[in-house]
C-alpha cells in the first residue's frame, strides 16, 4: 500500500516535470530569456568634418567611460590610489567613490583609449569600461557657426552637424547581454545577436581651412577697429558656388567698459579701419570677438542698403530702358508721395550717367530709373536674381528672406527698394546675385559640401550646384564694367586689390527695429561690400557686412576687409593678374579655381 | 538468443538487488544524496553568498560543516542499537518540546521573513522543529509498542500518540511552519496506520485534522494569500506567486539536460532562496529534466528501501520507526518538490539531503542513520516474507507495506 502511495507520488511529479521542462519548456525559455536578456547599444563613431584638403573641423574620437561596481571592490583606498593617477582623480576622491556602496558608480567619461587600456591591464577587481566618444573641434572652433555642434547625446544640434546629423551620426550597433534583476551581467553571457556599430560618414566641406582663418582675422581686426558689434564674410568660388570661406563673427559684449554707442552720424573716416596691424586677434572666449552663435549670413536677413541696386541696374539694362551711358539730371533730395529722399552726401544737381550713379551709389539717380522700369518688372528682378527663396543649401534655419509683394506697393518705394531698404535678405542671398552677375549671367547655387567620407574612406562628392541664367550675356558685359568703376572711381575704391580689376558695390543701410516698432534705430547701421574679381575673368566673389561700424560706411568699413580677403585668397590659388594692371605678365588663358584651388592646397 | 540473455541479466540483477543488504544501498543512496546535494547548494548559493557574506563560498563551507557533522550523526546513529533510542524516547520529545516552546520566546529565537523558527548559537542556528521530527518518529513507534505490550487497546495507542503529534504539531503551526506542521502530522498519522489500529477513530480523527488544517489556512491572510496564489500562480505572478512562477521559469528553460552545472540563471536574484526551498528548481534549470527525475527517482528508492527495511526488521519497535522516518522524507520531498514545481503551496520545506539548511542536514542524516541501523538488523528476504505470511494470518499487526 505505502509503496504504491510512493509510485504514484513519483509517477504524478514526474508527469508534471515532463509536462513543464519538455511540452511547455519553449515557453518557460522564452520568458527566462526575456527576462535576462538586456539589449545594449554600441555607439557608432561619428563622421568628420574637414575642410576641403582634410584639415580637421570637428571629429569624434572614441573614448571609453570607466565605471566601477564598488562592492567588488575590497581595498577602495588602495586601489583609489593606484588608479588616481590613470583616471587623473584625486586619490582621496576616487576611494570615496568606490565606497559609496550603489553598484554603479561611473568614474571617468572620456577616458583617452591608451589611458584605458593601461587601466584595463591592471585588472582591478570591479572596474568595467564602456565605448564612448567625443565631439572635438580642432583650430579652436574655426568656422564654428557653419559647422555646428554636437550636444551631450551625440546629436549635431545647429549647423552642418544637425544637417546631416543622421549620415554623420552612423548607425549603431546592437547586442544582447544577459543580465541579473540588480543588473550584474552574467558570466559567459553569450554575445548574441551582435550587430557592428556602423561608423558615421563624414563630410569634406568647400571651406578652404587657411582662407577661412584668414578671412575670421580679417573680420576680427576690422569688427574690434570699428567696433562693430559683429560681422560676416563669404568666398565663393565663381563658377563652382563653392563656398571658400564663411565667417560669422560677434564682438565679446564688454560688461563694465560703456564704450560710446555709435551713434556718431559722420565720425571721422580715417582712424578705425586702418589699425589693422598683423597680430592676430583672439577669436573665442577671453579674445574681444567670438565665434557668432549661429549662421548668421545665411540664416538672418537684413536690408543691404545699396548693394541692392544690382536689381534696378540689371533688370534695367535687360528692359533696355537704360544703356551704361544713359544720362539723368540728378538732384541729391527729392520729395515722392509725401516723403523726403536725399543723397547720402549732399551735391549739386548734375547730369550723371547711369554708370556714375551707380558708382556714386546716388538714391535719387536709381529712383529715377526704377520709375523708368516700373513696379513689376523691378519685383520681378528681385525674384529671378534668387531674392525670396532658400538658396539651395539647405542649411538649419536658412531665411528665404521678406519681400514687398505687389499689393504692398507704395510709390516710395521706388526710392526704397532700389537701395535696399524694403527687401530684407541674407548676405548669402546677396553674395548669389553679385556671384551671377561675375559668373556671366548664370546663378550658381552655393554649395557647402563638396563631398561624403565613408567610414572605409569612399570619397563621393556631391552632385554639382544648380545653374540658371539670370542675366542675358550682353547685358551682364555692360554690367560688369560698371561695378568695375565702382572700385575703380566709386564708393568702393578702398575694395581695390593690386593687380587685379575688382568689381563691386557698396551698401549702407539702417537697421530697422527689430521689435516689431516702426522705423530704424537712430545712428546704426550695416556696411556691406560685395563683388568680384578679377573682374576681367572673375573666379572669385565674395561679400563682407558688418554690422554698425564705425565708420558707418560699406565704403569705409567693409570695403577693406574685402580687399584684404580678396588679396589674400588671390595670391593664395595664384590667380593670374589682370591685363595692364602692372603685375606678372598674364601667362596663361584664365582659368577656373577648381583647377586654382587643387593647385594650392 | 541475445533478449534472453538481457532477461536473464536483468533477473540476475533483480535477485542481486534483493539480496545486497538494504543499509547498503541506504547507505549509498544517501551518500549519493548528500554529494549532490553539496554540489548544487554550492552552485545555487554562489550569488546569495556573495551578496550575504561577500564570498561565493561562504554558504557552501558552511553545508560542508553541516555535512560533516551530519556524516557524524548518521554514523553514531547508525552503529547503535536503534533499540536503545526506546529509552531514550521520552527523553528527546522532552528536548524537542522545550527548543519549540523556546523558539515562541521572542527574544531568544532567530526570526526570518516573518516566521520564528530558529534558536541562534552563535553563528549557527538550530530548528527545534528539525530535531522533533526525528522525536516523534521514536517516541511514537515507542508508544505504540510500550502500550500493545501493556495490553490496552487501540484507546491507549490512538490517544497519546494523537495528543504529541498534535501538540508538536500545533507549536511548529504557531512559528508559524505549515509544511513542518504537516510533515509531523503525516509522521504521528503513518504510526498510527502501521501500527494496525482500527481506520474508524483514525478516519474520523483525519477528518478533523483535515477541516483543522483548511480553516487555519484560511483564517491567517498571510497562508492564504499563498494558498490562492499556488492555484494561480499566474495571477499572482509578481505578488505571492512570483516564486512559483520564477520556480517554473527555471525548470522550464532546463529543458532535457539543462543549461549546464552553474550557468543556471534563476539563482541570479530571480528564483528566492535558490539553494534552499528551491533548490529543485536549480536543478531542473542547470541539469535539466535528468537531473530532476535524478534526485526524485534517488529520493523514491530511498523510500523504497527503507519500506524495505520497515518490512524487514525484527521487531516491531523498528518496523515502526522505519516506516516514519520513511514518511517523513518522503513527505518532506513531495512537499518540497510539490511546492517547486507548482502543483502544491510553497511552505518552506527544504528538500531532504539536497537543500541548503544546518539542522535540518545534521537531523536528516542522524534519521538516515537509525533507519540504517534497522536495516543492518534486517532479516534476510526469505524470512521477511515468512514473516510478512505470518502477519498476515494475524500474528503480527503491522502493515508496513
Amino acid at each position: 500500500m505505502a509503496r504504491v502511495v510512493l509510485v504514484l507520488a513519483l509517477v504524478v511529479v514526474a508527469a508534471r516535470l515532463v509536462d513543464v521542462q519538455v511540452l511547455h519548456a519553449g515557453s518557460y525559455e522564452a520568458v527566462a530569456a526575456q527576462e535576462t536578456e538586456q539589449p545594449v547599444v554600441i555607439p557608432a563613431l561619428r563622421g568628420s568634418i574637414t575642410d576641403r584638403s582634410g584639415i580637421v573641423f570637428d571629429m569624434s574620437i572614441p573614448t571609453k567611460m570607466v565605471l566601477a561596481d564598488d562592492f567588488q571592490v575590497d581595498h577602495p583606498v588602495a586601489e583609489g590610489r593606484a588608479l588616481a593617477p590613470l583616471l587623473h582623480l584625486r586619490a582621496s576622491t576616487l576611494a570615496r567613490l568606490l565606497s559609496e556602496r550603489s553598484g554603479y558608480v561611473p568614474l571617468v567619461r572620456n577616458l583617452s583609449v591608451g589611458q584605458a587600456d593601461k587601466v584595463s591591464s591592471m585588472a582591478f577587481p570591479g572596474i568595467t569600461m564602456v565605448d564612448t566618444s567625443v565631439n572635438v573641434t580642432t583650430d579652436g572652433g574655426v568656422a564654428s557657426p557653419v559647422v555646428g555642434g554636437v550636444n551631450a547625446s551625440g546629436n549635431g544640434d545647429a549647423g552642418l552637424e544637425a544637417q546631416y546629423n543622421r549620415m554623420l551620426a552612423g548607425h549603431p550597433g546592437r547586442e544582447t547581454i544577459l543580465e541579473s534583476p540588480l543588473g550584474v551581467q552574467l558570466p559567459g553571457t553569450p554575445v548574441a545577436q551582435k550587430m557592428p556599430a556602423a561608423a558615421g560618414t563624414g563630410l569634406e566641406l568647400t571651406l578652404d581651412e587657411p582662407l577661412q582663418y584668414t578671412a575670421e582675422q580679417d573680420l576680427a581686426q576690422e569688427i574690434v577697429a570699428s567696433h562693430a558689434k559683429g560681422g560676416d564674410a563669404i568666398v565663393m568660388d565663381t563658377a563652382t558656388g563653392q563656398i571658400l570661406a564663411m565667417v560669422n563673427l560677434v564682438a565679446t559684449p564688454t560688461k563694465p567698459a560703456p564704450t560710446k554707442p555709435a551713434q556718431t552720424k559722420a565720425p571721422p573716416p580715417s582712424t578705425a579701419s586702418s589699425s589693422a596691424n598683423g597680430t592676430p586677434v583672439r577669436i573665442g572666449p577671453g579674445g574681444p570677438v567670438e565665434e557668432a552663435p549661429t549662421n548668421a549670413a545665411v540664416t538672418q536677413v537684413y536690408e543691404p542698403g545699396s548693394v541692392f541696386k544690382i536689381v534696378t541696374f540689371s533688370a534695367a539694362l535687360s528692359a533696355g530702358v537704360i544703356t551704361p551711358r544713359t544720362t539723368f539730371v540728378v538732384p541729391d533730395q527729392r520729395f515722392l508721395d509725401g516723403s523726403f529722399f536725399s543723397d547720402a552726401t549732399p551735391h549739386p544737381t548734375e547730369q550723371m550717367t547711369a554708370t556714375q550713379i551707380l558708382a556714386q551709389s546716388s538714391n535719387i539717380g536709381t529712383s529715377y530709373i526704377a520709375q523708368r522700369l516700373g513696379e513689376a518688372r523691378l519685383l520681378e528682378q528681385v525674384k529671378r536674381l534668387g531674392f525670396g527663396k532658400t538658396t539651395g543649401l539647405h542649411f538649419p534655419g536658412a531665411s528665404p528672406g521678406l519681400l514687398v509683394t505687389a499689393p504692398q506697393w507704395e510709390p516710395t518705394d521706388y526710392v526704397s527698394l532700389p537701395i535696399g531698404q524694403v527687401d530684407a535678405v541674407s548676405a548669402l542671398q546677396v553674395l548669389d546675385a553679385f556671384n551671377a552677375v561675375a559668373n556671366g549671367g548664370v546663378f550658381v547655387s552655393p554649395k557647402l559640401v563638396r563631398a561624403t567620407v565613408a567610414s572605409d574612406g569612399t570619397v563621393r562628392p556631391t552632385p554639382p550646384s544648380h545653374r540658371r541664367r539670370v542675366i542675358s550675356p550682353s547685358v551682364d558685359k555692360e554690367l560688369v564694367p560698371m561695378f568695375e568703376q565702382v572700385v575703380d572711381s566709386g564708393t568702393g575704391v578702398a575694395a581695390a586689390v593690386p593687380g587685379y580689376l575688382v568689381g563691386g558695390k557698396t551698401g549702407t543701410a539702417q537697421i530697422p527695429y527689430d521689435n516689431g516698432r516702426p522705423g530704424y534705430i537712430t545712428g546704426a547701421f550695416d556696411a556691406t561690400f560685395v563683388g568680384f574679381a578679377p573682374a576681367n575673368h572673375p573666379v572669385l566673389s565674395a561679400i563682407v557686412v558688418l554690422d554698425r561700424p564705425v565708420p558707418i560706411y560699406g565704403g569705409a568699413a567693409a570695403a577693406p576687409v574685402f580687399s584684404k580677403i580678396m588679396m589674400y585668397a588671390l595670391h593664395r590659388y595664384d590667380v593670374p593678374t589682370s591685363p595692364g594692371l602692372g603685375g606678372k605678365p598674364q601667362a596663361t588663358a584664365p582659368t577656373t579655381l577648381t583647377a586654382l584651388v587643387r593647385k594650392a592646397t | 538468443m541475445t533478449a534472453t540473455k538481457s532477461v536473464a541479466r536483468q533477473a540476475r540483477a533483480v535477485v542481486l538487488l534483493r539480496e545486497m543488504p538494504t543499509s547498503t544501498i541506504i547507505v549509498t543512496l544517501v551518500a549519493v544524496l548528500c554529494v549532490l546535494g553539496t554540489v548544487m547548494v554550492g552552485s545555487a548559493s554562489e550569488v546569495v553568498s556573495i551578496e550575504t557574506y561577500g564570498s561565493a563560498w561562504s554558504i557552501l563551507i558552511r553545508q560542508c560543516l553541516w555535512l560533516v557533522l551530519g556524516t557524524v550523526a548518521m554514523v553514531v546513529t547508525s552503529r547503535m542499537d536503534y533499540t536503545k533510542l526506546r529509552r531514550l524516547a521520552r527523553l528527546i520529545a522532552l528536548v524537542a518540546f522545550g527548543g519549540l516552546v523556546l523558539v515562541l520566546v521572542p527574544h531568544l529565537a532567530v526570526q526570518a521573513t516573518g516566521a520564528s523558527r530558529w534558536i541562534g548559537f552563535g553563528s549557527f542556528d538550530v530548528q527545534p522543529s528539525e530535531i522533533m521530527k526525528l522525536a516523534l518518529c521514536v517516541f511514537g513507534a515507542d508508544v505504540v509498542v510500550r502500550r500493545e505490550e501493556a495490553g490496552g487497546g487501540d484507546r491507549t495507542v490512538i490517544g497519546p500518540l494523537l495528543l504529541v503529534t498534535f501538540s508538536a504539531a500545533g507549536l511548529v503551526l504557531l512559528e508559524p511552519d505549515m509544511g513542518t506542521t504537516v510533515v509531523l502530522g503525516c509522521i504521528g498519522l503513518s504510526i498510527l496506520f502501521a501500527s494496525g489500529v482500527s481506520f474508524r477513530p483514525i478516519l474520523k480523527i483525519g477528518g478533523v485534522v483535515v477541516a483543522l488544517a483548511v480553516l487555519v489556512s484560511l483564517v491567517d491572510p498571510y497562508r492564504r494569500q499563498r494558498l490562492l496564489s499556488f492555484v494561480d500562480p499566474g495571477a499572482h505572478a509578481s505578488g505571492s506567486g512570483y516564486q512559483v512562477v520564477q520556480s517554473l521559469i527555471g525548470l522550464g528553460s532546463g529543458h532535457l539536460f539543462g543549461v549546464g552545472l552553474g550557468n543556471g540563471t534563476e539563482k541570479w536574484g530571480f528564483l528566492p532562496n535558490p539553494h534552499s526551498d528551491f533548490i529543485f528548481s536549480v536543478i531542473g534549470q542547470e541539469l535539466g529534466l535528468v537531473g530532476t527525475v535524478s534526485v526524485l527517482l534517488l529520493l523514491g528508492s530511498l523510500c523504497w528501501f527503507g519500506l524495505r527495511a520497515a518490512n524487514r526488521a525484527p521487531d516491531r519497535f523498528g518496523g515502526l520507526l522505519a516506516v516514519a522516518l520513511v514518511v517523513w522524507i518522503g513527505v518532506e520531498t513531495l512537499i518540497n518538490v510539490g511546492a517547486v514545481i507548482g502543483l502544491l503551496p510553497v511552505t518552506g520545506i527544504p528538500l531532504p539531503f539536497i537543500s541548503y539548511g544546518g539542522s535540518s542536514l545534521v537531523v536528516t542524516m542522524a534519521g538516515a542513520g537509525v533507519l540504517v541501523s534497522v536495516a543492518r538488523r534486517e532479516r534476510s528476504a526469505g524470512e521477511s516474507r515468512i514473516a510478512g505470511e505470518r502477519r498476515i494470518a494475524g500474528e503480527s499487526r503491522i502493515r508496513p507495506g
